[in-house]
């Protein structure tokens, strides 16, 4: 496997901050709010008394550093104002107050196949594309055979015809393929992730990943709070136009739940054993432990091991989701699994039923600490019953030397070639 | 599956990181010159996509346009101007293209909302974009224009090139100028769009295309009309255009003058309502 090429990020001796810093400093941003939307003479002239526009200001004094390679995720309710966050460091909408800087080029990925015209074809489009997001013609030359692949062999077959003859399908896979073959040194997301098969998406997300080991700056916003924590190290949480916390994505994930299961009432929150806890309550989880693996004390790498917890239903639920989160002792983000993914089915609950839940998992992972974390949710994974961050720590021991996180194993191999002319 | 490896961009990092510019200045317009470049091909490529004559379009329009109203001027009105299918044309086709430029972009802001919104680019690029397509359309016509004016044995006006050259400058900043303006008050009030139609109509005929500007027994316009038509300015470049191409002559230094500062002040007024507006545009379509 080739080395991944990286933009000679490294080399960068120039004055003034590298490529890829963004500084936003003390945004205002305001929008006016016509009672009736005024678009024409009348209603500019006339608005006098009765239209008076509101005011409203969707940031209130945003302050945020990236450096060069950082990735954070804007989370926040409909209305926060983390969208409108996104647009100012794109330079879409200049700040009411306050200055923004990004240095290096800038990509928003806001819109797939925002300016795609459906009478050009799809070869057009994806030029028209690349210099509408600031490419040039020779650098689209270059990644075009793998834009084209990279969206799939519909599409690359329907190259070159006109896009309106295309599946919207077809149309969001050229636009991603588009958008994440342009290496800006800013990258800016918003809601565009869940796109296409499931197959799709985790092409997308490999080559998300991708542009940030490349060191390209990332800021996204999703409402897909897992997937925020999988690729996002830092978090900024906005609420009503103004920062209500930073950290890290998985601190700022973790607390923005507890927020939500809050403002949907019910449910106790408290500290237990280290993570966070809370949820609505329709479902309690107690008694998490780990079932260790019988001929030995302890886990040892490699072993296979069972996390299991005790769920009780409080009313009646219907299919509810069990799910199990392994991290890193320092937060990394190993293993995300729940019932909802895996199609398999729990069954009804009434009230006062208990049910046993066992996560087998072959422990393939370095000596080391691990947490996990457990959780119970409707079934549509979108209402949390029971959610124990962190619910449950283990220590993995053993004389496997490696460096890392996981243990890949399998042997090495050291065979002499037959040396030619001897 | 190996990994896929990323290309390196085609430009290597600049040494010195460049804070991005979003101020819409001219260097930023340069630039984009591709991606002005792209969009004035996307609009030549769009119009006529799904025609069967296409391109042939752009030839066709004013050629029907001389024969209508040739025949109505031949016959029905009996017009004394001289070549009357030449008068026409030099005036006809500077006017559609000013006109087409100027209505076409009035419409470029809010018609690529969806690009406005979610993408930052130097927006002045789209009314620009639809004065640089109607560009190659009256270099088209002017074309066809220059080899029936040879197929008649007209070759006077290879001499006079330079003036036509200078006539075509003028009247794409004129344009470029109103496009702008016109672009930009139409994402605040659109009815400048349904307004522009009607100005239009009553532009074409406050202009000297199907009627002399000179006063006489012979000219139905009375001469006090003539006078306020005398201040359209695109009268000016219609003038400047009849001069190397009809009249064969060099333009008087007071028509060159007056285009001049026509042009000049139309294009510094609608480059600076335009860029004054712009970066409110994201927010208003």
């Amino acid at each position: 496997m080739e080395e991944i090429a990286r933009p000679e990020k490294a080399a960068y001796t120039g004055v003034g901050p590298a490529p890829g810093t963004v500084a936003v400093d003390g945004v205002w941003e305001s929008f006016k709010i016509y009672s009736e939307r005024a678009e024409g003479i009348r209603d500019r002239l006339f608005a006098g008394r009765k239209n008076v526009a509101e005011e409203f200001w969707a940031l209130q004094g945003v302050s945020l550093t990236l450096e060069p390679g950082d990735t954070i995720a804007l989370i926040g309710e409909n209305g926060s104002g983390k969208s409108t966050l996104l647009k100012v460091i794109a330079g879409i909408l200049p700040p009411t107050r306050g200055t923004v800087h990004t240095y290096g080029r800038t990509a928003s990925m806001l819109e797939l196949g925002a300016g795609f015209h459906g009478d050009l074809t799809g070869r057009e489009n994806v030029y028209l594309n690349g210099s509408i997001l600031g490419f040039s013609q020779s650098y689209v030359d270059l990644v075009f055979d793998d834009m084209v692949s990279f969206a799939g062999p519909q599409v690359s077959e329907a190259i070159d015809r006109a896009v309106r003859t295309y599946s919207s399908g077809m149309y969001l896979r050229l636009g991603f393929a588009v958008a994440v073959h342009l290496q800006p040194d800013v990258l800016i997301i918003d809601e565009v992730l869940a796109v296409g098969d499931a197959m799709f998406q985790k092409q997308c997300f490999d080559r998300i990943h991708e542009l940030k080991r490349n060191g390209v700056t990332i800021a996204v916003v999703s409402h897909d709070l897992d997937t925020l924590s999988s690729l996002c190290e830092r978090g900024l949480w906005l609420e009503k136009g103004g920062v209500r916390h930073e950290g890290t994505a998985i601190d700022v994930v973790d607390r923005y739940r507890q927020h939500i299961v809050e403002l949907q009432g019910g449910g106790e929150v408290g500290k237990w054993e280290g993570g966070a806890i809370y949820g609505n309550g329709a479902m309690t989880i107690d008694n998490v432990h780990l079932i260790t693996d019988e001929s030995h004390d302890g886990v040892t790498t490699g072993d296979r091991v069972v996390i299991q917890f005790d769920v009780t239903a409080t009313e009646h639920v219907e299919n509810p989701v069990f799910g199990m989160i392994v991290r890193a002792n320092d937060g990394t983000y190993l293993y995300d699994t729940n019932t909802l993914w895996r199609r398999q089915h729990t069954g009804s609950f009434d009230e006062g039923d208990v049910a046993s839940v066992g996560f087998a998992i072959d422990a393939n992972l370095l000596p080391g600490r691990y947490v996990c974390t457990v959780a119970a949710s409707r079934s549509d994974g979108k209402q949390v019953y029971d959610w124990h961050t962190d619910a449950l720590g283990f220590d993995v021991v053993g004389d496997f030397i490696a460096n890392g996180l996981v243990a890949l194993a399998g042997e090495i191999s050291v065979v002499p070639s037959p040396v030619v002319g001897r | 599956m190996s990994a896929p490896t990323l290309p390196l961009p085609d430009v290597p990092p600049s040494p010195v990181s460049v804070d991005s510019e979003r101020n819409g200045n001219v260097r930023e317009l340069i630039a984009s010159k591709e991606l002005l470049r792209n969009l004035t091909i996307r609009e030549l490529k769009v119009r006529y996509k799904r025609s069967a004559l296409g391109f042939l379009w752009t030839l066709l329009n004013p050629l029907m346009m001389m024969a209508v109203f040739t025949a109505i001027f031949s016959t029905v009105f009996k017009s004394s101007i001289d070549r009357f299918w030449l008068y026409f044309l030099t005036g006809y086709l500077p006017f559609a293209f000013f006109q087409a430029s100027a209505q076409v972009a009035t419409g470029s802001i809010v018609g690529n909302a969806n690009l406005v919104r979610k993408v930052y680019f130097p927006r002045s690029v789209l009314p620009l974009a639809v004065v640089f397509s109607q560009l190659v359309h009256l270099g088209l016509g002017l074309g066809v224009l220059l080899v029936a004016l040879s197929a008649t044995g007209e070759f006077r006006w290879i001499q006079y090139l330079p003036a036509l050259l200078f006539a075509l400058v003028l009247l794409a900043m004129f344009s470029t100028g109103l496009a702008m303006l016109l672009a930009a008050a139409n994402a605040f009030v659109r009815d400048i769009q349904e307004f522009t139609t009607v100005a239009f109509l009553l532009w074409f005929y406050a202009t000297p295309i199907i009627y002399p500007l000179e006063a006489g027994s012979d000219n139905p316009i009375p001469a006090t009309v003539l006078n306020a038509v005398r201040l359209n300015p695109i009268t000016q470049y219609v003038q400047l255009f009849r001069s190397a191409l009809y009249e064969f002559r060099w333009p008087g230094l007071p028509t060159l003058g007056a285009a001049t500062f026509s042009s000049v002040a139309m294009l510094a007024i609608g480059w600076t309502v335009f860029h004054r507006l712009s970066p409110r545009f994201a927010k208003e379509v």
